[in-house]
């Protein structure tokens, strides 16, 4: 066991800058208590903490954690700013244990960040719009566009008004508050909130990965309502479904 | 009834394995490169566990393929060979031993036919975290100690029977140095391909890293190893973070990275492929696709400088 504690306790110090710290000032009696330790691994550790390395290392912690959710929620990450350290220090409390499952670790840190939008703690309303955005594409990511389509079959072109539908999966909608176009320029452009100058509206932009890069365009309001209807599992009117047919956003439930 | 040792067992004959040539590490920036430039490629490495999510040891379905990268990397595979470089098995975990992990390597192996595999020496898995996940969230060198090595050349040799190509393993960036090791990183590296019957890959920038941190001549440290063992090298650059020089892979490769590759490449009979690194989300500081066709192209002047191509 004692390899198996040591290698517990040099990740612990990583992980937890107060833990080294104590032990670094000598406090390795209480601060390693837990640990079946031999007295050199006992010394390796001390010797450890006091090294310029362990701040690397705690640094390292931080930023492995980090990276997939800043790759995958780049946009999002840059609108919260400097109220990104604190955010992810409050997930990372909630959540200790780094998440094995890539996209589910995504997830996760994405409805945290709902969370704490709904409780008000992020003000510009385009940070949640940002988010949603995000996510749309990253599990349309996730699809690989030629298996989906051969899996689908002739699924999208059976699609029709008076049959049951389903949103296509290599489809997404997101809405914004002001002109999408503006908003993703300044995004790539890294230029920081506030975003007041650009066109205020509702703008529902369909992002489509049926094609290789993903194409992007406006649909109406009510062509939005009706898809994310469809997608939570409400029936739609005539109408709706005839629209949604029309602009090839839905196919065949079979 | 005596059970004869698989075949893979037996030491893998380096010599043997095909030259590949010069390649880059999958990143998820580079399918526009990879459309664009594929012939640039002498053979593409992938870390597979990047192209499926993996739920667990306790889960009814453990590996679910994430299926737009899976359907790149077959696209790349009909045009190009390709190698595997996991970063899953955690071969340096005290209480840790993911067989079905490595049978999922096999599985892989055989469906693109890496001609070798490889993995860290090192441990970035804790049991016990909690019951869904045990990743530490660091990967850290394992002590070069007697009984380390005993554990990692058992673990190796059965990685070897399981997965019927040659595994290599790779040297560790360190920014802690242990003290009072039982060995040198070179005698644990030597001692373990001879016992442990794997290959190495040398990242020689991590021998750079590791050299500008803790105060040694890389050059000493690769004439300790035995360059015969080495299949695969890693380049890369590095950058400067809480006062170390780290393994980021930001960017272009560190010039003296090149002079030492042309010093290994001179010296490694069985090297098969150099692998150029660089971190997903550097594309645009390498100057994009022509950054990584010149570290391709500066690379593959080392590779035809190796004594066999010279004749």
């Amino acid at each position: 066991m004692a390899l198996a504690d040591f290698q517990r306790a040099i990740v612990a110090l990583a992980a937890s800058p107060e833990l080294c710290a104590r032990v670094r000032a000598g406090d390795d009696a209480e601060g390693l208590r837990g640990y079946t330790l031999t007295e050199r691994e006992r010394m390796r550790l001390r010797d450890a903490a006091g090294q310029r390395g362990m701040t690397v290392n705690a640094m390292l912690y931080r930023s492995n954690r980090l990276a997939p959710l800043a790759s995958q929620l780049r946009y999002t990450c840059f609108l919260l700013g400097t109220a990104m350290r604190g955010l992810a220090s409050a997930y990372w409390a909630q959540n200790p244990v780094v998440e094995r499952n890539a996209p589910t670790e995504v997830r996760r840190f994405a409805a945290f960040v709902r969370g704490r939008i709904a409780a008000g703690e992020v003000e510009d309303p385009l940070v949640g719009e940002v988010l949603e955005w995000e996510m749309e594409g990253f599990e349309l990511a996730l699809l690989a566009p030629r298996r989906t389509m051969d899996a689908l079959g002739g699924a999208a072109e059976r699609a029709r008004a008076d049959a049951p539908l389903r949103t296509h999966p290599l489809v997404g909608v997101a809405r914004f508050s002001r002109e999408p176009g503006a908003v993703l320029g300044a995004l790539a452009a890294k230029r920081p909130l506030p975003y007041d100058d650009l066109l205020e509206g509702v703008f529902h932009l369909v992002m489509d990965a049926r094609t290789e890069p993903r194409s992007l365009r406006m649909v109406p309001a009510a062509t939005a309502a009706a898809f994310r209807a469809l997608r939570a599992g409400r029936l739609l009117s005539r109408l709706e479904a005839e629209d949604l047919v029309d602009r090839g956003l839905v196919i065949a439930a079979e | 009834m005596t059970i004869a040792r698989p075949a893979a067992a037996a030491a893998p004959d380096l010599a043997s394995l095909p030259r590949l040539g010069v390649g880059v590490l999958y990143v998820p920036s580079l399918p526009a490169f990879l459309r664009q430039h594929v012939d640039t490629l002498d053979y593409m490495a992938i870390v597979p566990d990047r192209f499926w999510a993996d739920d667990g040891p306790r889960a009814g379905t453990r590996f679910r393929e994430m299926d737009r990268q899976v359907e790149l990397l077959d696209w790349v595979a009909e045009r190009k060979p390709i190698v595997g470089h996991s970063v899953g098995l955690s071969i340096g975990s005290a209480d840790l031993f993911d067989e079905e992990h490595v049978r999922q390597i096999a599985r892989w192996q055989a469906r693109y036919g890496f001609p070798w595999h490889s993995d860290h020496l090192s441990f970035n898995r804790l049991p016990g975290l909690d019951a869904h996940s045990d990743l530490a969230g660091l990967a850290v060198p394992v002590p070069y100690d007697h009984d380390v090595l005993e554990m990692v050349a058992e673990r190796a040799q059965r990685v070897r029977e399981i997965v019927p190509v040659p595994f290599l393993l790779e040297n560790n960036v360190y920014y802690v140095d242990l003290p009072d090791q039982d060995m040198s990183e070179p005698e644990f590296l030597n001692a373990l391909s001879a016992r442990g019957g794997c290959g190495l890959l040398l990242d020689i920038h991590n021998v750079y890293a590791n050299s500008v941190n803790h105060g040694f001549d890389a050059r000493e440290f690769l004439r300790a190893v035995d360059l015969s063992r080495v299949v695969e090298l890693h380049i890369a650059g590095g950058s400067e973070m809480g006062g170390m020089y780290t393994d980021s892979h930001a960017g272009p490769v560190a010039g003296p990275v090149w002079d030492l590759l042309d010093e290994v490449v001179a010296a490694a009979p069985n090297l098969c492929a150099i692998t150029f690194e660089f971190e997903d989300g550097y594309l645009p500081a390498l100057g994009g696709d022509d950054g990584v066709l010149r570290e391709l192209e500066r690379a593959r002047e080392a590779w035809n400088r190796r004594p066999a191509a010279r004749g």
